[in-house]
């Protein structure tokens, strides 16, 4: 298991490296210069090439690249172009409301859809499977932002339980905070728990055919004990996949919620740094995404090896 | 009172019946072997007797256990029935354990679901696999099923099924996916469980030289109906049905075929043939030894020829037989086929020259393909290829050599039964008019009847279009039926050759004297010994 762990943690940091690159070169390559966008068509060329020299833009390629990524691991991300503040100070102000309420929309997901999928899965064919089925289908279906106003209509206007936009901060307290970022988390929570809950129905379906359930029922366990015992375990390792690529989903994907409910988040920034040009704030935002993105690879590799024995050796 | 009563048991799943009025004793400390093909009901009776049958099955009749009637017991009733006074064990030891589970939880929880406490539960756990032949020393209660091989596995399955010390043990084909060596062995196993706990065994097979072996008594089922039931020596030597009859005669035919080849012209020769694969991997990059899947074997075929290669599996036959096709390169060697060395350049049109058969009539067949797409699908190698009306007239051609009709052209293959799909197969493999069939285990997933006529329509193929037969398997008096000459391979190695006969009747290597000792056989009088 250690072998495994320290062979996991070796691509993780080959993955970066190379994610890195990647992500230097597309932004180089990308049109549209950054000084002249901030400075105007009519800038004179010294003054240009002035504020060239203090974004970093100036140099050979390598020398750029290696100024960037090293500057990375010390945690400087370099300066905004637009808000002329640090990129970390930046970033690090909207991982504050970003992950706290990935979080949350996982936590609700997942608590809800397992048990939905392994009710629907372990009812086939019957009622309680239809009604799963009929309501996930509509889970996803529904465009969020529209749920998400319905949500404000329903339980910030009509009964007001919850703020129905913008953010306290947290230092306030817990509470306030995640009073308001519970809206926000079910609206998002909600296509995920969809989706996750049919991933675990059709895992749980698939499971439930194999010889070892048989085995189960002819030991004497009931139908639910040897779904309980035998099938769940069996089931998860596509459910873990679905709850990984959701957290790098939900991180940066969440800027339509994000503006309807007025947060400061991750989503945001990264919309308004591509609009304004800002390179220097798209490529760290970009960056920090692909690191959660091989991070949460690396850890739901560590799940998968606990959740299923077969995975230990193979490193 | 019998241990196991069924009586006037019927059984419809949907709007089939299964069973008519199937009627079986079996003894406590006794082996009933039910035999018949597949699709007779065998497994629905068995799981009949444990009530585990799809939810749209309607049962009736009686099923007395002990005097108790499980066709209406309730299902919290039969929860107690199962594992404690019946256990079960299945066919494929590869996936009847929980591969996320250790093998000690899973037999332990036989005994936790019917009560023992935890620490009790593990002891006897231990206790009952050290039984079955898993020594704890080398087997500790941590291990998981893929660390065990098939054999071990079905061991574990059966300390799992006996953990409670059940009245009846029930078996559905358990050693159908073992290697001859290892089925000798759970046999035996088996065999001595049930004479030395005094349960009674409902022993399920489709395989009558197997029953010959291990069972007292036996039911001969066909299509839902017990056709003949007696003691083993009386109905296996003088059966008094015709079906009986048929199935005897089926399992030890042998193809009327002119003996020796007619030519000696050479057209496959394997030189000192070796295909490695990589080992398993150590480390962040090493790895450790490679497998010798292939390691060194020569031999050679002639045409017209039938050669027969046998060995357990694992020991590399298939491999063998896909480098012999191009399918596989070769790591060391020569492999000369028709006279031109095997390799990437090697030509199309000497290829189609060279055809196969698989073992699995149901999974090597596109399912979306009509049967005249399938059979001539070869033709993509040959240079000058029939095309159009040509083209089908080839394929009702050999379509009706093979004994199908020239309509069936038109039909998907989920239209025809396992040996009529072998029928298809055979027809691709030849539509080419190649000169060596290989036939990788071409008839083990045939019933007995069925696979005496294949055989007989290979052995008839043969004489009429001189073809030269690699012929793979591991039912040794299947391969002594249709064989030249065979080869014995032992983890990748040639360990005997010769003619067919010398070789089965007189072995001279100790694997082959092992393989053929462990092979059951009719009529050889050879049973378990009685403890």
């Amino acid at each position: 298991m250690l072998r495994f762990v320290a062979s996991r943690l070796l691509s993780l940091v080959l993955s970066l490296v190379a994610a890195s690159i990647a992500i230097f070169l597309v932004i180089e390559v990308i049109p549209g210069d950054p000084v002249s966008y901030m400075m105007g068509m009519g800038a004179s060329p010294e003054a240009a090439a002035a504020l060239r020299a203090e974004l970093g833009l100036g140099g050979g390629i390598v020398e750029r690249y290696l100024g960037w990524a090293s500057g990375m691991v010390r945690g400087d991300f370099g300066i905004s172009y637009t808000y002329r503040v640090p990129v970390a100070e930046l970033v690090a102000q909207r991982l504050w409301v970003s992950v706290p309420l990935t979080l949350y929309a996982l936590a609700l997901s997942t608590f809800v859809a397992l048990p939905v999928g392994i009710l629907a899965a372990s009812r086939r064919g019957r009622p309680a499977d239809w009604a799963v089925i009929g309501a996930t289908q509509i889970g996803i279906a529904v465009p969020n932002f529209w749920f998400a106003m319905l949500l404000v209509v329903a339980f910030a206007i009509l009964v007001p339980l919850f703020p129905a936009g913008g953010f306290p901060g947290w230092e306030g307290g817990l509470w306030p905070g995640l009073r308001a970022l519970t809206l926000p988390a079910i609206a998002l929570a909600l296509p995920q728990a969809s989706i996750l809950a049919r991933v675990m129905r059709s895992a749980l379906i698939e499971t439930l055919s194999q010889d070892y359930i048989r085995t189960a029922r002819a030991k004497g366990l009931s139908e639910g004990q040897a779904v309980r015992r035998h099938g769940v375990r069996n089931a998860l390792i596509p459910v873990l996949t679905i709850v990984g690529l959701q957290f790098s989903f939900l991180l940066a994907g969440a800027v339509i919620i994000e503006n309807v409910f007025y947060l400061p988040g991750l989503g945001r920034l990264i919309f308004q740094g591509i609009t304004q040009r800002d390179l220097i704030v798209v490529e760290s935002v970009v960056m920090l995404l692909v690191f959660s993105v091989i991070l949460v690879t690396f850890a739901v590799d560590l799940a998968y090896a606990l959740a299923d024995p077969r995975l230990r050796r193979r490193a | 009172m019998s241990l196991l009563e069924i009586d006037a048991l019927h059984l419809d799943i949907g709007a089939s019946r299964i069973l008519s009025g199937v009627s079986l004793r079996v003894e406590p400390g006794r082996v009933l072997g039910l035999v018949g093909e597949s699709g007779s009901g065998k497994s629905l009776t068995a799981l009949s007797v444990m009530r585990l049958l799809p939810g749209d099955a309607r049962l009736a009749g009686s099923v007395r256990l002990g005097g108790e009637d499980l066709v209406t017991a309730s299902e919290r009733r039969l929860n107690r029935v199962r594992g404690a006074k019946v256990g079960m064990i299945f066919q494929e030891p590869m996936t009847a354990l929980n591969p996320v589970q250790t093998i000690g939880r899973q037999v332990a929880e036989t005994l936790r679901i019917h009560g023992a406490g935890r620490g009790e539960a593990l002891e006897r756990a231990a206790e009952r696999l050290a039984r079955v032949g898993l020594d704890p020393e080398r087997f500790p209660l941590s291990r998981y099923p893929h660390e065990l091989s098939g054999g071990q596995r079905q061991r574990v399955c059966i300390a799992l099924a006996i953990a409670l010390r059940p009245d009846l043990l029930i078996a559905d084909e358990p050693t159908t996916a073992l290697d001859v060596t290892t089925q000798a062995r759970i046999l035996d196993l088996l065999y001595g469980l049930v004479r030395e706990e005094g349960m009674g065994c409902l022993f399920i097979s489709h395989d009558l030289a197997v029953i010959s072996r291990i069972a007292d008594d036996v039911a001969v089922m066909k299509d839902g109906r017990i056709v003949e039931a007696g003691p083993v020596a009386d109905v296996l030597s003088a059966p008094r049905q015709p079906y009986t009859k048929a199935l005897l005669e089926a399992a030890g035919h042998a193809p009327a075929r002119r003996s020796g080849p007619a030519a000696t012209r050479e057209i496959l020769r394997v030189d000192r043939a070796e295909r490695h694969y990589p080992g398993p991997r150590r480390g962040l990059f090493g790895r450790g030894a490679p497998v010798s899947a292939v390691d060194g074997v020569s031999f050679s075929l002639a045409e017209g020829e039938t050669l027969g290669l046998v060995g357990e599996s694992g020991c590399g036959k298939s491999t063998l037989a896909r480098t012999i096709l191009g399918l596989e390169p070769l790591d060391a060697g020569r492999i000369e086929l028709f006279g031109q060395a095997m390799g990437p350049s090697f030509p199309g049109a000497l290829r189609a020259g060279a055809q196969i058969v698989f073992q699995d009539p149901f999974a090597s067949f596109d399912p979306r393909w009509r049967v005249h797409r399938l059979v001539s699908e070869p033709f993509h190698l040959v240079p000058d290829a029939p095309t159009g009306e040509a083209r089908m007239e080839r394929v009702r051609e050999v379509l009706t050599r093979v004994g199908l009709s020239p309509q069936d052209a038109g039909r998907y293959p989920h239209e025809f039964s396992g040996g009529q799909r072998q029928r298809i197969a055979i027809a691709r493999a030849i539509v080419t008019r190649p000169r060596l069939v290989v036939l990788d285990e071409a008839v083990s997933a045939l019933d007995v009847r069925v696979r005496a006529q294949i055989l007989d329509l290979l052995a008839r193929l043969q004489g009429e279009l001189g073809l030269a037969y690699l012929f793979i398997g591991h039912d040794l008096s299947v391969v002594r039926a249709i064989s030249d000459r065979v080869v014995v391979m032992k983890s990748g190695r040639i360990v005997e050759e010769g003619p067919a006969e010398r070789v089965f009747g007189d072995p001279q290597h100790p694997y082959t004297q092992e393989l053929l000792a462990a092979a059951p056989a009719l009529g050889d009088g050879a049973r378990l010994r009685r403890p």
